[in-house]
Formats: C-alpha cells, structure tokens, sequence
C-alpha cells in the first residue's frame, strides 16, 4: 500500500460506494451539463436532457448556485458560475498561433535559408507577428508589429481573401476611400474592384505564389493558416531573392514547403480563426 | 442532497488549488473529514471525470471535466476573441508577455495571455489575481472607478479583510494613465493599462515583463504606442458593443466572493 493511501481505501475498493454518493454525482451531472452548453439553462430543459426529475434538478441548481458554481443570467437562466476560477489558475494554455507557428518558421526557414514571416489580422491590418531573417542579402516586408491595410499588398490580400465574402465587403465599405502608404505602387489596391479581382484571383489557388513586379529582384510563397471556419488564422510567408529564390525554384521545392506546414495547418483547423473586427479607419 | 453535493466541490477546490497532486489523507486534513469519507467522495468526482488520479498513483489531479468546465468560462467573456490578436500584436512588437484582465466583483481575473518572444519571458495562468487593490494590474482598473465604485471596494475590502489601495497610490495610476510594479528583473518594472468603453474601465491590458524603470519613466515614443494599441482595442470593443457584454456585470459585485461560501 502506498503511504498516502488511507487504511480504508482497499475496503471501500471492494465494496464500491454506489447509493452513498448518488446526490452528489447528481450535482456533479447538473453542473457538467451547465457547463458544457453555450448558452444559458432552465430547469425544464434541463432535467429532460439529464432525464432527471424537475425536482431533483432544481435542488442541484440551489446547492450549485449557493456556492456560486452556476449564477442566473438576467433572465433567470442557469449559466456556468465565476466559482470555477477557484479550482486554480490554468496553464492548460490557449490557441497560440504565433507559439504554434515557430517550430514552423523554422523548418521553413532551415528548408530555404530565406526570409519567413506570420501575419496576422489585427482590426483591419496585417500585422507581422514574428519572422526568421537570413543573413546577407535578403527580402525585408513591412516592419514587426506594424500594421498594413489589408487591401494593400499581396501578403494583405491574402489574408483578406480568407475571410468571408460579407466580411470583405464590410471591410471594403469601411476603408474606402482606399489608399496605401506603399513606397511602390500597387495597383490592386486602389479601387474596390481591382481589390475584389485580386482576391478571385488568390483564391483560386491554395497556397500563393509571387513576384512583385514593381520589386523585380524578389519572390514569395504565401501560405494560408486557416481554422476549422475556413477563416484564417494567419499566414505564413517565405520570400527570398529571385537570383535563389524563384518561382521555379519555389514550385520544385513546394511539396517539402507544404510537409514542413502541415502540423501547423492541422492544428489550426481545430480552432475558430478570431473575428474580424473593424472600426471607423482600417 | 447539499452536505455530500458541497463536500464534493470542496475536495475539488482542494485538489484544484494544490500546486501538485494531493493524496487522500492531505486532501481530508484540510477538510477535517475522515479519509474514507474523502476517499468515496474522490470515487464520484472521479467517476464524472472531475477528478483523476496521477499517474496512476494514490494522488489526485483535477480531470478533463473540470478542465473543459474552466474553458467553457473563459469562454464565456466574448471580449478575449477581440482582445487576442492585440495581445499578438504588442507581445510581438515589444517582445513581452501580454495578458487581458478583467474585473470580477471587486477581484481581477486574468482571461487572455500571449507569451513574448523574449529570451526570459513568463507565461502568467489564466485566472484569479486576487481583490483589485492586491495587483498592479487590478489597480489599473481600480484607478479608473467612478468615485462610488471606489468608495463600495474600500468598504467591501475593510469588511473582507482584503488589500486596500491609498489614494495616494490610485492619484499616481490616474496621472500617469497606466499602473506599474516591480517584475523581479532589477529597476525593472511591468505595466498595465486600463481599457474603456463609453468611459468606464472595463478591463486592463498588461504587459508583464521589465518594459519600465522602476520609477514609471518610459520612452515617450513607446509609451505611445502601447497607448496606440490600447485605444485600438478599446475601438474594437466599441465596434462589437454588445458582444462583450460581461456575463456576471448584472450581478452585485459584493455577493461575489472567493473565500469559503457563506
């Protein structure tokens, strides 16, 4: 016997306590139920989903709502209570793509030896989020952390052309009259319609490859991060010089792009993308 | 019905705030109950997945219903799935832990994090800091109350014996817009600032890490842009009025206690 066991345990072991805690394992279904649901119960719903008596749910509810387990909502309904934080912090840890995407990035980069770079939706921009830069002479996007519009370059667009068509449309309204604060031009970005083609264009392909024409020297692939909505998380962008890093170059080599990608696409299909939230000035 | 339904989600809240896996005979101490009594209550949590034994061993842990039942709160302050890509974005640009705290009552629950690249960096839990005054990043919000607010957690904490702020300290976070403490790294300090909606302080947006000297001075630039993203956030809250909508603001912050229920 272990030393933490008490001398009773193996007594009880053998004769399983079946009535003795009937009450409490009542309580204890009443609140996984609670628990569980997404929104608020009353207690009819309840106990013909515990197949429990009206009764018999409504006194779990009282002893669950005097120790704060469950609360009432406004409008009387049960809904999971703020006495669960007392069952200790959690480190169990939440969706993190920029945690998630760096054993990514760095296969990527270990793979290619160029530039890679996660870009997120921040309000109405992307905003690069980390990125592994090579020595030497290499591709250099927008800055870390600071926000370009979302019409405003391939990388953007991207991005843009992965959420749902009402969301474009409400981003398009917001932002117009569009501009961009690019040091090259960038003609997709100017109208509505030239933003709308584009994105008819990303998204006819799964993962985008590119070459700026303005910036002749350089390519890209960008590969959506999408959730289990279809919407995306982010994306994930490997650029490099065109002297070693061509589309060619680039299309040879996609099948290992896409193997070093896959855990992460994975992962992320488990989980909602965040909402696009969008105020006055994207 | 209620004497075995609350000893049941006492041992849980035992086994919950044990910082490693509790045996039997530990769990009925601090309860004052026999072991047996521990033990065929551990038996029902266990068999509705509250509690599960580690690893095999006597000890407890907390199981995957309680985990899930953590989750599906958290998930309930719709203002995190707003919040995260802001976190993201200030974790990324200074290289610091971020974290989202909202008030709960008159205590501060932390419901969002994102790590920070750096070197040294924490990963904060997700969950209760404590009464408002006890915490930099609680005093951010408390700073910010209308004055009545204020004046209900000074008589909530003198009758629950909880931390108290001095005015002194709560005048300094209003001046300088942001609260600040020390953050174990020498002359370092963290920061926090409060998020508003229609005026009134709704949550707190903090950077843990040595971002600040001790004394509170910063770089104006990157005040400014912690700012920056503050506001953002707070303009993305705006946008989404009604979808933030915390789920206990209906109820009176001075019912709501952490101690042993009454």
């Amino acid at each position: 016997m272990s030393i933490d066991a008490p001398q009773d345990e193996p007594d009880v072991r053998e004769n399983p306590p079946r009535y003795r805690n009937q009450a409490a394992r009542r309580v204890l279904r009443v609140l996984a139920a609670v628990a569980d649901a997404q929104d608020s119960f009353g207690v009819t719903e309840l106990a013909r989903l515990l197949s429990m008596s009206k009764n018999m749910v409504h006194r779990a509810l009282t002893t669950l709502a005097d120790d704060g387990y469950v609360t009432r909502d406004p409008a009387g309904r049960y809904q999971i209570g703020y006495r669960v934080l007392t069952l200790g912090p959690s480190d169990d840890g939440e969706f993190d793509i920029g945690l998630l995407s760096r054993p990514c990035l760095e296969g990527l980069h270990a793979l290619t030896g160029e530039s890679v770079y996660l870009s997120i939706i921040v309000g109405g921009a992307r905003v690069t989020i980390d990125e592994i830069l090579p020595p030497g002479p290499r591709v250099l996007r927008s800055l870390r952390g600071a926000p370009v519009a979302l019409h405003c370059t391939k990388m953007s667009r991207v991005l843009l052309a992965h959420l749902r068509d009402a969301e474009i449309e409400a981003y398009l309204d917001a932002a117009t009259p569009l501009a961009c604060a690019m040091r090259f031009p960038d003609p997709a970005s100017e109208t509505p319609d030239g933003v709308r083609g584009d994105i008819a264009d990303i998204r006819r392909h799964e993962n985008v490859l590119w070459r700026n024409p303005h910036l002749s020297s350089a390519a890209y692939a960008i590969f959506p991060v999408l959730g289990e909505d279809n919407r995306p998380h982010g994306i994930v962008t490997v650029g490099g010089p065109r002297e070693r890093f061509d589309i060619p170059d680039i299309q040879s080599r996609l099948p290992e792009l896409l193997a070093v990608l896959a855990p992460l696409r994975q992962h992320a299909r488990l989980f909602p993308a965040p909402p696009l939230v969008l105020d006055e000035q994207p | 019905m209620t004497e075995s339904a609350r000893r049941a989600l006492r041992i849980l809240e035992v086994v919950g705030a044990s910082p490693h896996p509790i045996s039997v005979t530990e769990i009925a101490r601090r309860l004052s109950i026999t072991p047996g009594t521990a033990f065929r209550t551990l038996d029902a949590l266990q068999r509705n997945e509250y509690a599960a034994r580690y690893q095999a061993s006597s000890r407890y842990v907390l199981g995957g219903a309680s985990l899930r039942m953590r989750q599906s709160l958290f998930a309930r302050f719709r203002i995190r799935e707003i919040a995260l890509p802001y976190l993201h974005q200030l974790a990324s640009a200074t290289g610091e832990t971020t974290s989202l705290t909202i008030p709960l009552g008159w205590y501060g629950v932390r419901i969002a994090a994102i790590r920070g690249s750096n070197e040294v960096t924490t990963m904060p839990a997700l969950g209760l800091l404590g009464p408002l005054a006890a915490h930099y990043i609680g005093r951010a919000i408390l700073a910010f109350l209308p004055d009545e607010d204020l004046a209900r957690y000074r008589a909530w904490s003198e009758k629950h014996r909880a931390e108290q702020a001095s005015l002194d300290q709560l005048d300094t976070v209003r001046r300088r817009g942001f609260s600040h403490e020390h953050a174990g790294f020498e002359g370092r300090s963290a920061l926090a600032l409060p998020i508003r909606d229609n005026g009134r302080v709704i949550a707190a947006l903090a950077l843990e890490g040595p971002i600040l000297d001790d004394t509170g001075a910063v770089a104006g630039s990157q005040a400014a842009d912690w700012r920056d993203v503050a506001r953002a956030l707070e303009a993305a809250i705006h946008a989404r009025q009604g979808q933030c909508r915390h789920p206990f603001a209906h109820l009176d912050p001075d019912t709501i206690l952490f101690g042993e229920p009454e």
